[in-house]
């Protein structure tokens, strides 16, 4: 056994082909994991200057208020996702996604839809990260690996004579095969777990991500075996390989991805954000009563300092916005069912494309899934609630104002630190 | 000789696949669209095809064995169309820093507090503005003003506003051009990104037109604001405004007629020239025209070592 992975080693250290496409392999590898490494640094360091200079500007904005109103107006408080330790491999739904915010006490709907903007020609093509790299390209190195193994040798007409030597089938293409199988395994997850070192990702979380690359490429195997018994020329074979890996890897998920998107509908942010101005601005004009009802049905325990007067008092203004929010809800309730739904259509549509299966575990277990992403947007909904709950008693009761007091506002923290 | 005839059946494929775009852009010349930028379009895919057509020519008269043709033809795709594009994104990110907007806005905000707080005419940074004010039509208080004080405040701050504003939103722009510069220095090794790269020119959906987009809606929304603040400072008086939200009556008399709002109703979005858009699309368009007269030298070169 080990006399025959060393000859089929020698074997294929002479196939200056293989070696090319080997060599690519590795430097693709490479290329990946170092761009996505420089990514996730470069997003954990604009969060560590955010945090620094949101501090700073929140200070900065307090100093200059002399009521409770001001103070929450004019405080903003940054919200943010970091990056996990296995994010540079899959950078996923952080691409299209905010992952940072900077919310303050006004309406929430009108701030959680903004995402930072991004240029708008990079919308055009995906990224080039490590799971694409092992979901999509390395089926393809794969395939040209392996299709000539039969054919290579019926054209140098030893095909026959190597079985009937070998007496079995497998213990000719077996090493053979394994062999460029491992080496390709090898050249595309070794620069993966040097990339997982230095980020110090999870032993557990590299491995299952290993075995999952690992699996896939089996199947891309036995696809490019049972295919390549077949006798006929190379190039037929290989035609029909790179037909079977194009239809799997791009045209099934392309064509899935446009079906799910027109069977759920999703309602536009753009929508949700309209609706909730209109309330918010539409308060102006009704009487203020209009307002304060329904924030009073849903906040009861303000009801006795509810009243206001004519003149413009901070507890209506807060009351309007949160109103807004009400107002807003069912659309934006209806936003993130939806994504859900296309989230889980996708995962089924997935089963059919192992190239959308890998990308979809990969980011699963980085954490820039489209669960996530919703995940994130909860974590900022709940510490918006927050705000609002503390802030509240210090609007309603109106205490005399003491700024030092602020300084308890929650702050927010990740859920994954 | 070969290589002529396989060159005559690519070309032939690549008319077949010209022909629903060469009728679309039939349609689009009648419907309206200029004749050269639909013109420049056909011709850009045309192109593209054409140097797909010629690297197939010159790889399979290079390389023998037609399976091994195949395979370096594959890789060359992956490469142009899967690899190379998606690289350059990666490059052009991380060689421009193009700092997010929840950045920039904080870096803004505090050059913003400097400048004074517009719905607030009592701020001090405006008291230089008040005494000027005073001064030209020789009263001693805001109330003698013949202007509403609080209306010639909200017009003054929102100039200054707009002028930081704009300022940040063009080094952004800056930033993202450089960024879209170096995003499109890869078509010279993906013939793919030549083609997208020149056909959003040729549409007018390119980085430039958006760009300008967002200027001119800009340019609308700061003529619309101050056409409203010179109606608070004019039509609306500082007594009224003051007594707002206390008196029911001066708050009905500084409600603005709906019309105000009619003027936002006129902007329309208009693509460029065509001769812009052309000119726009020139640099990709060469590329590809230069990566055909390389792959025709390549295939010549090949011919002629095929030949006794």
């Amino acid at each position: 056994m080990i006399a025959a992975v060393l000859r089929e080693t020698r074997f294929m250290l002479r196939d200056r082909a293989a070696i090319v496409w080997l060599a690519l392999t590795f430097a693709l590898s490479v290329a990946a994991v170092s761009f996505g490494i420089a990514e996730v640094r470069e997003q954990r360091a604009t969060i560590a200057v955010l945090i620094e200079e949101d501090a700073a500007d929140r200070a900065n904005a307090i100093a200059g208020q002399s009521d409770w109103g001001g103070a929450a107006y004019y405080a903003f408080h940054l919200t943010y996702a970091p990056p996990s330790e296995f994010a540079f491999a899959a950078l996923g739904q952080r691409d299209a996604s905010p992952w940072l915010h900077r919310v303050r006490m006004l309406a929430l709907e009108g701030q959680i839809h903004e995402a930072d903007t991004r240029n708008a020609d990079f919308g055009l093509v995906g990224r080039f990260d490590f799971a694409f790299l092992a979901a999509t390209v390395a089926p393809l190195l794969l395939i040209l690996l392996l299709y000539d193994l039969r054919g290579g040798e019926r054209v140098a007409g030893r095909h026959d004579r190597l079985l009937a030597t070998a007496g079995r089938e497998r213990a000719v293409w077996g090493p053979r095969a394994g062999v460029r199988f491992a080496a390709l395994a090898l050249a595309l997850l070794v620069p993966f777990w040097g990339g997982a070192a230095i980020e110090g990702a999870g032993a557990g979380v590299v491995a299952r991500a290993s075995a999952m690359v690992l699996a896939m490429l089996g199947v891309w195997w036995l696809i490019a075996d049972r295919i390549g018994r077949i006798n006929t020329a190379p190039a037929t074979i290989l035609t029909v390989l790179i037909g079977v890996w194009l239809s799997l890897s791009l045209l099934l998920p392309a064509l899935s991805g446009a079906v799910i998107d027109a069977r759920h509908p999703v309602p536009d942010g753009g929508d949700i954000l309209l609706l909730q101005r209109e309330s918010v601005n539409g308060a102006w004009d009704i009487p203020k009563e209009a307002t304060m009802q329904p924030f009073l049905e849903s906040h009861p325990q303000w009801a006795e300092y509810g009243d206001v007067g004519p003149a413009f008092s901070w507890k209506w203004y807060f009351a309007f916005q949160q109103v807004g929010d009400q107002t807003a809800e069912p659309l934006s309730q209806q936003y993130r069912a939806g994504r859900l739904a296309r989230d889980a259509a996708a995962g089924r549509a997935a089963l059919f494309s192992p190239a959308s299966l890998v990308e979809r575990y990969f980011q699963h277990l980085a954490g820039t899934d489209a669960a996530a992403m919703i995940a994130y947007e909860d974590e900022v909904r709940a510490y918006h609630a927050r705000l609002r709950a503390f802030h509240y008693p210090l609007l309603f009761r109106d205490p005399p104002y003491d700024p030092a007091l602020l300084e308890m506002a929650p702050a927010f923290t990740p859920a994954s630190e | 000789m070969l290589a002529g005839g396989k060159a005559l059946a690519l070309l032939a494929v690549v008319a077949v696949f010209m022909l629903p775009l060469a009728v679309i852009a039939l349609y689009g010349v009648a419907a309206g669209e200029a004749a050269g930028p639909a013109l420049a379009l056909v011709a850009g895919y045309g192109l593209y095809l054409m140097v797909w057509a010629a690297l197939v020519l010159a790889v399979s008269t290079l390389v023998r064995a037609r399976s091994a043709a195949l395979g370096v033809l594959a890789a060359c795709w992956l490469a142009m169309v899967l690899v190379v594009p998606r690289v350059g994104i990666n490059a052009a990110s991380t060689l421009v820093d193009a700092p997010g907007k929840i950045e920039s806005d904080l870096v803004m905000l505090a050059e913003e507090r400097k400048l004074g707080d517009g719905h607030n005419a009592a701020d001090p940074a405006f008291d230089k503005l008040k005494q000027d004010l005073l001064d030209r039509y020789g009263v001693a208080t805001v109330e003698e003003l013949p202007v509403n004080f609080r209306g010639v405040v909200a017009g003054a701050s929102e100039e200054k506003l707009t002028r930081l504003l704009n300022e940040y939103a063009t080094r952004r722009m800056q930033a993202e051009a450089r960024q879209s510069q170096v995003f499109g220095a890869f078509a010279i090794a993906s013939p793919t990104l030549a083609v997208g790269a020149a056909s959003r020119a040729l549409a007018g959906t390119d980085l430039a037109t958006h760009h300008r987009f967002l200027r001119e809606a800009e340019a609308v929304r700061f003529g619309f604001v101050q056409a409203l603040n010179d109606m608070h400072a004019t039509e609306l008086t500082y007594a009224d405004d003051s007594k707002r939200s206390s008196d029911p009556e001066a708050e009905a008399r500084t409600r603005v007629n709906a019309e105000a709002w009619r003027v936002l109703d006129t902007f329309r979005f208009a693509p460029d020239a065509p001769g812009d858009r052309l000119s726009r699309a020139l640099l990709p368009l060469t590329l590809l025209a230069g990566w055909l007269a390389a792959l025709a030298a390549l295939i010549a070169f090949g011919a002629r070592r095929l030949q006794p």
